[in-house]
């Protein structure tokens, strides 16, 4: 892919001892999939927080009707300060319902 | 002082600019002050126009409400095109000549699962680009593959014109107390590892962390990743930092949000190499800046980032994590070829000083102005 031939050695080489680990069971598919799905799992946990400020489109298309323009970065400060409010908020009742 | 060449044609004595936000230690608006300042250094009256205009930013740029909407045919307009915003209709509302600049627009399904208002303004700006091709008579952009996203939508002419970055910020000195602190890490052993960019899911970091998890599993169990950038919406960061403590990375991965010139400077300073895993890059200029701070690049050779890349780095056909930590050892563990890809990345960040920078679009401009 690259364009010197030191690079494209190097690249060669990489894809090589890529398929080395993958061969020998150093970097078994099993702790690939277990990657993929502990992110997968942090999304959906993340995801599932409320973030009404910044994720509620209604919300934006209000602020842009009644709000003035100059007060507007004021509005997103304070909406990302609720967001990170009620994400601790949403940790703690995580944690003590188990769901953490 | 640039003359229009063909005769007849009136030379335009102010070039405004359009731009839907303007924020401090952000590439576009730095870009816009850079180009007011050449703009008036060519002769030009130029003002800048935004919709949002963030702290630190009164007093240099004026509410989009202000720009002048009577036709004068001396004064163009020029739009920074980066997102959807309503600042595209009052653009395609001007009656002066119009110009357009691109930074590209970050595909929506690569963001609106985690921010569906931004999904919704990405695929507005997609739209409104195309909307504008016809009114535009001159366009340019920051790459080429921006530029053929240009071509793409319908404008006739797209030139490339590289990012006015400013030279200035990759020579800052490094931050004592920061050097301190990561040197003494590094001591203790484990390569380092730095990304820099937005915390926002486009630029994948939590594909790095994959990386550098098989990384630490087949080579190196010391080794630390740096995420340095300010997070674009709370709910990946979020994500990002659950994934870390599930795997266990806590310690290892450092999330060091928005910082200083200073700062930043001494994360290149101490850092062993500089792994893009971004779905999706309009240009990247971390990655020059690394290559100039003599940093070794890795990189998933996707959108703009081989054009970027050019010969100074690795670019990775794909960036299967076993294979992106295979590269970052074959790098490390090889000086002679590092050294090698360290000074062609220099050779390659030189490309894109601030005075080439600044003949691209002088040169845009004198054409814009032979073919008015």
């Amino acid at each position: 892919m690259s364009g010197t031939a030191d690079a494209d050695t190097l690249v060669r080489s990489a894809v090589d001892e890529a398929s080395r680990l993958r061969a020998q069971g150093t970097v078994p598919p099993e702790f690939l999939a277990e990657l993929d799905h502990r992110f997968e799992q942090a999304a959906e946990r993340a995801l599932k927080v409320p973030a009404f400020a910044e994720r509620s489109a209604v919300a934006r298309r209000i602020a842009r009707r009644v709000v003035p323009a100059p007060a507007r970065p004021l509005l997103r400060r304070a909406g990302a300060r609720t967001d990170r409010l009620l994400r601790r908020l949403a940790e703690r009742w995580f944690a003590r319902t188990g769901q953490a | 002082m640039v003359r229009s060449h063909r005769p007849g044609v009136t030379r335009p004595a102010g070039i405004d600019q359009v731009i839907p936000a303007i924020v401090e230690h952000d590439a576009v608006s730095n870009h816009t002050f850079e180009a007011q300042r050449l703009l008036r250094e060519l002769g030009f009256d130029s003002e800048v126009y935004a919709r949002i205009i963030g702290p630190g930013c009164d007093g240099r740029v004026r509410p989009i409400d202000e720009l002048p909407r009577a036709f004068d045919a001396s004064r163009w307009v020029l739009y920074q095109a980066s997102i959807g915003s309503p600042a595209a209709d009052v653009f395609a509302r001007h009656p002066g000549r119009k110009l357009l600049d691109y930074h590209n627009i970050t595909p929506a399904r690569l963001v609106e699962r985690w921010l569906p208002p931004l999904g919704d303004e990405t695929r507005l700006g997609r739209k409104q680009l195309a909307e504008l091709a016809p009114l535009v008579f001159y366009a340019f952009a920051d790459s080429g593959f921006n530029a053929g996203e240009l071509t793409e939508a319908g404008y006739a002419l797209a030139r490339v014109v590289p990012v006015l970055v400013d030279a200035g910020n990759f020579e800052a000195r490094p931050d004592g107390a920061t050097l301190a602190r990561l040197g003494a890490a590094k001591q203790a052993g484990g390569a380092d590892w730095l990304f820099v960019g937005q915390v926002a899911p486009h630029k994948a970091q939590h594909d790095v962390v994959k990386a550098l998890a098989c990384y630490r599993r087949a080579y190196d169990a010391d080794a630390r990743l740096h995420l340095v950038g300010r997070e674009m919406g709370s709910a990946y960061l979020d994500a990002l930092r659950r994934f870390c403590r599930a795997l266990g990375l806590a310690d290892a991965v450092e999330i060091t949000g928005s910082v200083p010139t200073a700062v930043l400077a001494a994360h290149y300073d101490t850092a062993d190499v500089f792994v893009c895993c971004s779905d999706h890059e309009g240009f990247c200029a971390p990655i020059v800046e690394a290559m100039h701070r003599r940093v070794p690049v890795v990189a998933y050779a996707t959108a703009a980032v081989p054009e970027t890349v050019g010969h100074g780095g690795l670019l990775l056909p794909s960036k299967d994590p076993v294979l992106v930590a295979a590269a970052v050892h074959q790098l490390l563990s090889d000086p002679p070829a590092r050294a090698t890809l360290v000074e062609t990345g220099a050779a390659q960040a030189a490309r894109y000083t601030l005075g080439n920078a600044r003949a691209a679009f002088r040169a845009a401009i004198e054409e814009a102005l032979a073919l008015a």
